[in-house]
């Protein structure tokens, strides 16, 4: 395969590459280049790495350069921002690789947490186990205790997600493990002493 | 209940649950259900919006349209017949899969590329909601970057054919009409051959 042009635009639908195109906004461009026309726009920072001076670059053919450092490689992804780094940009935090600017960053905000990329959703955790063993009810008599214990223990640090801010779904999970373990209870006291 | 900095920019899809979100100055990209995995790009980054027409929203509402024309048939068929109700809930059912099809414009692939990865957001599968996705996102990430003119592109890419032959150590050539080689006298017109013609 050809090395792909400096300015290019990549395929959404296969691997190849096409130009950019002379116009900031165009339809149905790039069939002849990568088999599929492409609704494009086109932004200023499609022809920044063109106007910045070029250096020689050292990286093989295929692979993926930093970027902080567009002629060397790229070894990691940051933790925070997900940006491709070298080894030069690249630093261990909290057990996680993270690079030099994503890491001031979440410093100087201080807001750490709100910038890490990957949350365990335990109100979904919770949801799940509230409801979908229902599908075979027996195993409610296990799944309705962790779930309430979920729905409290996580439900008082918050909402656990980046952009759902309700709690719904912890109180629902509550609500409703609480009726199972108050039906469990029900049948062992009055309905086994029938 | 704190208002989230968020607004929602594309939803869940049918085999995907990834949702996007315009913030401040950076796109929210949330994957997962008990894990959530978040990806944001920053405005300034983004160099490119790609929207890839597909054919799977057509072949759908094809189908869906021949299956209702199919079940209106065998529904009048049995007019009388106590099945009547039941392919008439499964013709409308193929109707409103039809009519969706029709609304949506058919189906497409929306990405939004930077300088490291391409992104696509599987939310915005249909042609309707990728053309109202790019007018809401480019207005931020012109308000961002600034709006791209035809002469600085145009600025770009002859900068970038300079680069290209500086490279090469020669002068790049002067513009103007291509012109053919002349025919040299004496050699006939080939007509055959498997580059038109035996040389």
């Amino acid at each position: 395969m050809a090395r792909p042009e400096r300015l290019s635009l990549r395929a959404l639908r296969n691997v190849r590459h096409m130009p950019l195109p002379s116009m900031p906004r165009v339809h149905n461009y790039g069939a002849m280049h990568v088999g599929e026309g492409h609704d494009v726009l086109l932004f200023p920072a499609a022809i920044r790495a063109a106007t910045a001076p070029q250096v020689e670059t050292i990286i093989e053919e295929g692979q993926s350069s930093c970027f902080f450092h567009p002629k060397l490689p790229a070894t990691q992804v940051c933790d925070i921002s997900g940006r491709l780094i070298c080894d030069l940009c690249q630093t261990e935090w909290n057990g996680r690789i993270v690079s030099f600017e994503a890491l001031q960053s979440a410093v100087s905000k201080d807001d750490a947490g709100a910038q890490a990329n990957t949350r365990i959703r335990w109100d979904n955790i919770a949801l799940g186990l509230a409801v979908l063993p229902l599908l075979l009810w027996f195993i409610t008599i296990a799944t309705a205790p962790v779930a309430l214990f979920i729905a409290i223990w996580q439900g008082r640090k918050g909402p656990c997600s980046v952009v759902q801010r309700s709690g719904w779904r912890y109180l629902l999970a509550g609500v409703l493990a609480l009726v199972q373990i108050g039906l469990w209870a029900f049948l062992f006291l009055f309905g086994f002493s029938v | 209940m704190a208002r989230s900095r968020y607004q929602k920019f594309s939803g869940r899809s049918t085999f995907s649950v990834q949702q996007a979100y315009l913030g401040e100055d950076h796109l929210l990209v949330v994957d997962g259900v008990y894990k959530e995995r978040a990806k944001r790009i920053r405005y300034e980054d983004i160099e490119a919006i790609l929207i890839c027409p597909t054919k799977a929203g057509a072949v759908v509402s094809m189908l869906a349209g021949l299956g209702t024309m199919l079940f209106t048939i065998v529904m009048l068929a049995n007019l009388n017949n106590s099945s009547f109700v039941a392919w008439l809930i499964v013709a409308l059912v193929t109707a409103a899969i039809f009519a969706l099809g029709l609304y949506h414009r058919g189906s497409a692939v929306f990405g939004v590329q930077t300088a490291v990865q391409t992104v696509i957001l599987s939310g915005l599968g249909s042609r309707r909601k990728s053309a109202k996705a790019t007018t809401q996102l480019a207005q931020r990430i012109e308000a961002a970057q600034g709006r791209l003119t035809a002469e600085a592109l145009l600025a770009a890419h002859e900068a970038q054919r300079s680069a290209a032959w500086a490279a090469r150590g020669r002068a790049k050539p002067t513009t103007g009409a291509a012109v053919p080689p002349p025919i040299q006298p004496g050699r006939a017109a080939a007509t055959n051959g498997p580059h038109g013609g035996q040389l």
